[in-house]
């Protein structure tokens, strides 16, 4: 992996490609810090990273259902529920009335 | 016995907190093949190992997909094929469907299917005096990384009667004073 600065990028521009080119990745700084990284597109950050990242973002909007979010990520139903957990998505409905709910279980 | 229509979420988390056998002894609780697949295709995954064995012991009863007469609207929605069996079962025998995530209750709604969580079978569960708390649910779930939110826990203790676990913690604004510590999502 190398790392370029913003600044310079024009003169490595060259460089950037022929790196994505030969798989590697490239870091580009700005004022010392990591700003982006440029990577190689393939096959496998598209049907991994791109699916899983699409996903996330219609379970989430609420446009698709968890287990067809779980299907497009390509993860068992349980580890995507973690995975999700981890960006601090709900297990438990937020907006659940609970009052109603309990109504509805008969008591023993 | 009460029959629930379980969706896959309700399932692991009830597993995960290890409150799955005792929550088969308080209703009866029914899947379609879809839900198991997806709870039990990772053998390895948070809670297969109990769901598993729940079915093995007949404690937890199994619908052939092929038994659930679809409901294309349930089917056209963005919904899994779990889920969409169980509104659509759920829905055909007037039942009670056990659904945790947001977007498949917000259609259930749509049908007509009456919906409950996992956070209300925790509470009927305490009620019951079959669990004695909540408390040890949420710490479960916590422990494997699953997310819920601080408000909604805080709701459930103080509905199951138990108060919010604090660690002490010592910030500039409050000095010598005790703050709530929540899981946030990173933490978990």
């Amino acid at each position: 992996m190398e790392a370029f600065a913003v600044r310079d990028l024009r003169e490595h521009t060259g460089e950037l490609v022929r790196n994505a080119e030969s798989g590697q990745f490239s870091v580009v700084s700005k004022h010392g810090k990591p700003l982006f990284v440029a990577m190689p597109f393939t096959d496998e950050l598209l049907s991994a990273g791109v699916s899983v990242s699409l996903a996330d973002r219609l379970v989430q909007s609420g446009e698709l259902s968890i287990s067809s979010g779980a299907k497009l990520a390509g993860m068992p139903y349980a580890r995507y529920l973690q995975h999700l957990g981890a960006m601090g998505y709900s297990l438990l409905d937020e907006t659940a009335r609970l009052d109603d709910e309990l109504a509805l279980l008969k008591p023993v | 016995m009460q029959l629930l229509v379980a969706d896959a979420g309700p399932l692991i988390a009830l597993s995960v907190a290890d409150v799955l056998q005792i929550t088969l002894r308080r209703f009866d609780v029914l899947v379609p093949q879809a839900v198991l697949d997806a709870c039990v295709a990772d053998a390895y995954a948070p809670g297969a190992a109990p769901i598993a064995e729940a079915v093995l012991q007949r404690q937890l009863t199994v619908v052939p997909d092929a038994a659930i007469t679809p409901r294309d609207a349930a089917y056209a929605m963005g919904l899994g094929s779990g889920e969409a069996a169980v509104l659509s079962y759920a829905a055909q025998h007037k039942q009670v469907a056990l659904i945790d995530a947001r977007h498949a209750r917000r259609i259930a709604q749509r049908l007509g299917v009456s919906v409950v969580g996992s956070g209300a079978v925790l509470l009927a569960l305490k009620s019951d005096g079959l669990i004695a708390g909540v408390q040890p649910a949420l710490a479960a779930w916590q422990a494997h990384g699953y997310y819920v939110s601080p408000k909604l826990q805080a709701e459930l203790l103080a509905r199951a009667g138990e108060s919010l676990h604090l660690a002490p913690v010592r910030t500039a604004s409050s000095a010598g004073t005790r703050a709530p510590v929540l899981a946030k999502p990173h933490e978990c």
